[in-house]
């Protein structure tokens, strides 16, 4: 009922509509360009909305959030470069499509699915939000520790092929988030005397430097054994197709596979940092281990789409259902939106569910809307996105390292932060040529981190004792699904090399 | 160079990798303000990559020798030049982004990027050339002015500015 | 090929000429950049935005917010020391300026720099606990923690202000409360609230809601003045014991070899915006107090508030990390 009343808020006028269309394809425009992201978006968008009235602000802001974290999978599949850390894991499947003409096809069930899982999350947000914000108070250090090991065992067991591979490539990126100040001493590690390392190696540069950076010195040393001839015939030419580009019999096969991808996407965003870059990977290992064909996946599944779109997607719900019932902001792009909702008089937190309840609920209406209004946008934008691909890779591929020039240097207005990408493009080449896979390298650069300070936060609570460990419940629940995966990887490993 | 072959140098790097990390970390400060402190981590990271680019130098030999892939690689021999350009263009737009600006630098990477990227003769074809020249233009100025006024972010302007 | 390097570079030529006619020589002729040396979305953050657009009214050009985060403000402050000293590249900074330096991991400290001018002071650092911690007040809590201690945990960031403000409560009240770090300002509500520290401190702002519900107490006023807008928390000395000045002042600052006369252009822009409608409004809804202290003034207040609430617990913030 509250509900209709928060929708009832938000159409009374219709420029808000306007206004939720243009913030969902600026965003989409953002999350697609590699290097820039959501929270880019938003931090650039946030003081257009001064002068607007708070919910149409607040729906503004929602839609490019949205749009935002959505946009990630265009690029991933046209150029197989992750827009977002959040769509990695779509580049294993979509751009294998797209290599094979079925761009559209990708990209409609990547959209397709993307609103599906915000619309799930955005479901669970508006009925369950203050329940599932009480659950996470619960989670101190040490249940942190053990969920973080639990996403990192997971998602290393993402390597293809050689599993010792894998692993190296995930503790090259733990080795390199070393790199800065050290967060439970102050002090720094690994800088060597250089100033600038001071602030570590940042995310973004560091991602768009392994996959797109990577991607064209890869194109650039193919080039003396390519003929003029065999360039033109590389040309793939993408097939023209109607709708979402699948039948009504594979969309259900793949709702099956998006419940499971929606869950896990919304219970990581919930926990605050962790998010939709991890959860698209998380889902992305779960769908892959409980298919019935994992060999599909990487040579084009629409199943490895539909579950890294699902769980980004719900994982925007998970991180709005703290920030709006506790006033904690999960992540940076979060805590723009925090700052937007600040500036229109709204503070999230305990007292928005008491005191302006309309309130509330024109801002689950606007998360609706923005997605029913992303799904259809970009429907109509797919024959235009498939389009770029008409565009010869030669010249695409340097505009799109222009625009990460940009994104890199935006990321933190230095100039550092492009040789820092340029640097990671070298590495990206190196260790594709010799078939280390990248995805677990990124993995370990962003958990890590966490996992270090959580850990040591724990034992500086606990003054050195594991004990809490074992005796918080939430603790033993995490690890011992940490200890089932590690056994269950080893096992299939086993297996496998016995073959 | 064979898979097993790349194997072994790749395990070697991780091995010399492994050794560094642990080196390095004699010269972090020590603080004891939790049990594990800041050298915990990095040596327990050097240790398992050390483990494992041992288990990959000798895995390597157990593997039998794949030949298929032999020959097709013999040619790669020759110094490959468009990616040593690329790398170095990449390199030295780096270094001379803030005194020469976006723009101007922008434009010189793009036209020498897509070059290196097109086969060679590519550029006979005249309307792919025109193409690229459009971009390499349009692209930068696009770009930077988007960001100036649009976004309000200043790109390095360097001899612009 | 060669034909169409030399049109390109031909073309760049005319366009820089073109640009370069438009520089003129009275300041400000371009937009103004001020370095805000952490994240987005922050409180720090949102001051500078305040402060830039007054600004920009006074000086009729668009001042500009650039995040430059990383190394506890140092990577923000050496990029201003390595652009240009034209006065178009400014640095913001607070109370946190000086702990890199204290901890000798750097050089930079706001000595380093010009100093334009601080317009405004965050007096609203306050002393936290949970309604179910049982504290009747602050004398309850240092008597308590003084009975047992390092029983009460004081949750902060390891490395920060935070932790020499523990310090300081330690000494000057005799309290014994121990220092856990729980992590930023967003973890140390989460923390609070799931009862998983005793004592933080904070912005008044930042948990408005949960003092309006009564879920958080503020137990005092962390500063050495009390602050009008928020009357009900009293300052320490109120309770009889020594006030410890955790409250912070906004710094604006600029290259060390920028001209005077450009000096004084800004400082004249700082005071002028520091008495804007729209500025003042935002400051009193976030219960900051509105100072014109500007240039060696401001510069000499910031000095003298770390000699005397900060480089007095050095040693201990030191040898605890």
């Amino acid at each position: 009922m509250l509900l209709l009343q928060g929708f009832q808020n938000v159409l009374s006028q219709p420029v808000t509509l306007l206004l939720i269309l243009i913030g969902d394809v600026a965003g989409l425009i953002f999350g697609a360009i590699p290097g820039l992201s959501a929270f880019t978006a938003l931090a650039i968008m946030l003081p257009l909305t001064f002068a607007m009235e708070p919910i149409m602000g607040i729906s503004f802001l929602m839609s490019v959030y949205v749009g935002g974290v959505s946009g990630g999978f265009i690029s991933a599949i046209l150029l197989g470069i992750p827009g977002t850390p959040s769509s990695i894991a779509t580049c294993f499947d979509g751009h294998a499509l797209a290599k094979r003409g079925e761009a559209y096809r990708a990209m409609g069930v990547a959209l397709l699915f993307s609103f599906i899982g915000g619309i799930f999350s955005a479901v669970i947000l508006s009925t369950l939000a203050p329940l599932i914000g009480k659950v996470a108070l619960r989670f101190s250090p040490y249940e942190y520790t053990t969920v973080i090991l639990l996403a990192l065992t997971t998602v290393s067991a993402l390597a293809e092929g050689s599993m010792v591979k894998g692993l190296l490539s995930c503790l090259l990126g733990i080795s390199l988030s070393f790199v800065g100040i050290d967060r439970l001493s102050a002090y720094t590690r690994y800088t060597f005397g250089y100033s600038s390392l001071r602030g570590g190696l940042a995310l973004v540069p560091l991602l768009i430097g392994l996959f797109a950076v990577s991607q064209v010195l890869t194109n650039a040393s193919k080039r003396n054994s390519t003929t003029v001839e065999e360039a033109n015939l590389q040309i793939v030419h993408q097939k023209r197709m109607k709708g979402f580009g699948i039948s009504m019999k594979e969309f259900f096969a793949c709702l099956k596979t998006s419940v499971p991808a929606s869950i896990i996407g919304l219970v990581v965003g919930i926990l605050p940092g962790i998010g939709g870059n991890i959860a698209n990977l998380m889902a992305y290992t779960f769908a892959k281990k409980t298919s019935k064909n994992p060999e599909e996946f990487g040579q084009g599944s629409i199943h490895g789409i539909v579950a890294p779109e699902a769980a980004n997607n719900a994982s925007v719900g998970g991180a709005l259902i703290i920030l709006l019932t506790l006033g904690i902001p999960g992540d940076n792009a979060t805590s723009m939106i925090m700052a937007g909702f600040q500036i229109h008089g709204i503070a999230p937190g305990p007292l928005l569910f008491s005191s302006g309840n309309t309130l509330v609920y024109g801002i689950f209406a606007a998360f609706i809307i923005a997605n029913i209004i992303m799904l259809i946008s970009a429907y109509f934008g797919l024959p235009l996105f498939s389009k770029i691909l008409s565009l010869r890779t030669e010249v695409l591929l340097p505009i799109v390292i222009a625009f990460c020039f940009v994104g890199s240097f935006s990321s933190n207005n230095r100039i550092f932060e492009i040789g820092v990408m340029v640097a990671f493009g070298v590495l990206g080449f190196i260790m594709k040529r010799y078939k280390y896979p990248l995805a677990p390298m990124v993995v370990g650069f962003i958990l890590a981190p966490m996992l270090e300070e959580n850990l040591r936060r724990s034992l500086m609570r606990s003054r050195g004792s594991f004990a809490p460990f074992v005796t918080s419940p939430i603790a033993v629940v995490f690890l011992a699904a940490t200890v089932a995966v590690l056994v269950l990887t080893v096992y299939n490993e086993y297996k496998k090399n016995r073959k | 160079m064979s898979e097993s072959t790349k194997d072994k140098i790749a395990g070697l790097v991780f091995l010399a990798f492994s050794i560094f990390v642990y080196a390095a970390s004699y010269s972090i400060k020590t603080t004891k303000s939790d049990a594990l402190g800041p050298q915990f981590f990095p040596r327990l990271v050097a240790i398992l990559i050390g483990i494992l680019a041992v288990i990959q130098i000798f895995g390597s030999f157990g593997h039998k020798v794949q030949n298929q892939n032999k020959t097709v690689e013999k040619k790669s021999f020759a110094i490959n030049w468009p990616l040593i350009l690329s790398v170095a263009l990449l390199v030295a737009y780096c270094y001379l982004l803030k005194d020469v600006g976006f723009i101007i630098l922008t434009t010189i990477y793009l036209f020498c990027q897509i070059y290196l990227l097109f086969p060679k003769g590519s550029f006979e074809n005249k309307k792919l050339l025109i193409i690229s020249i459009i971009a390499s233009l349009i692209v930068p100025v696009g770009i930077y002015y988007l960001f100036y006024y649009g976004f309000q972010i200043f790109l390095p302007a360097g001899i612009l500015g | 090929m060669k034909k169409t390097f030399i049109c390109i570079c031909a073309l760049l030529m005319v366009l820089g000429i073109v640009s370069a006619s438009f520089s003129a020589d009275k300041f400000p002729s371009k937009p103004i950049q001020i370095i805000c040396p952490v994240k987005a979305g922050g409180d720090t953050d949102r001051n500078t935005r305040a402060l830039a657009q007054a600004m920009s009214k006074v000086l009729g050009v668009p001042v500009v917010v650039a995040n430059v985060d990383g190394g506890a403000t140092v990577i923000g402050m050496e990029q201003v020391l390595e652009s240009d000293p034209d006065g178009y590249t400014l640095i913001i900074n607070g109370t946190d300026i000086f702990v890199p330096k204290m901890m000798g991991t750097t050089d930079v400290s706001l000595t380093s720099f010009k100093t334009v001018g601080i317009p405004l002071i965050d007096n609203t650092t306050v002393l936290v606990v949970h309604k179910d911690s049982g504290y009747k007040d602050l004398k309850d809590l240092v008597e308590k923690s003084a009975a047992e201690p390092d029983t009460i945990e004081y949750g902060g960031k390891i490395g920060a202000t935070n932790q020499i403000c523990g310090i300081a409560m330690n000494r000057e009240w005799k309290a014994g409360m121990r220092f856990v770090d729980v992590g930023n300002n967003a973890a140390k509500i989460t923390a609070l609230l799931g009862h998983q520290t005793n004592v933080i401190n904070l912005s008044y702002s930042l948990a408005l809601d949960y003092f309006k519900t009564g879920e958080f107490i503020a137990l005092c006023l962390l500063g050495s003045e009390p602050n009008e807008l928020i009357p009900d928390v009293k300052l320490a000395s109120d309770y009889g014991l020594k006030n410890v000045d955790f409250s912070k002042f906004f710094w604006v600052g600029a290259h060390p070899d920028t001209p005077d006369e450009i000096i004084d252009i800004l400082a004249d822009a700082v005071a002028k915006a520091s008495k804007d409608e729209a500025f003042l409004a935002y400051l009193k809804a976030n219960f900051l107090t509105p100072t014109t202290m500007l240039k060696k003034d401001a510069e000499t207040y910031a000095t003298k508030f770390y000699e005397e609430t900060m480089d007095i617990y050095k040693e201990e913030f030191l040898s605890a990390q």
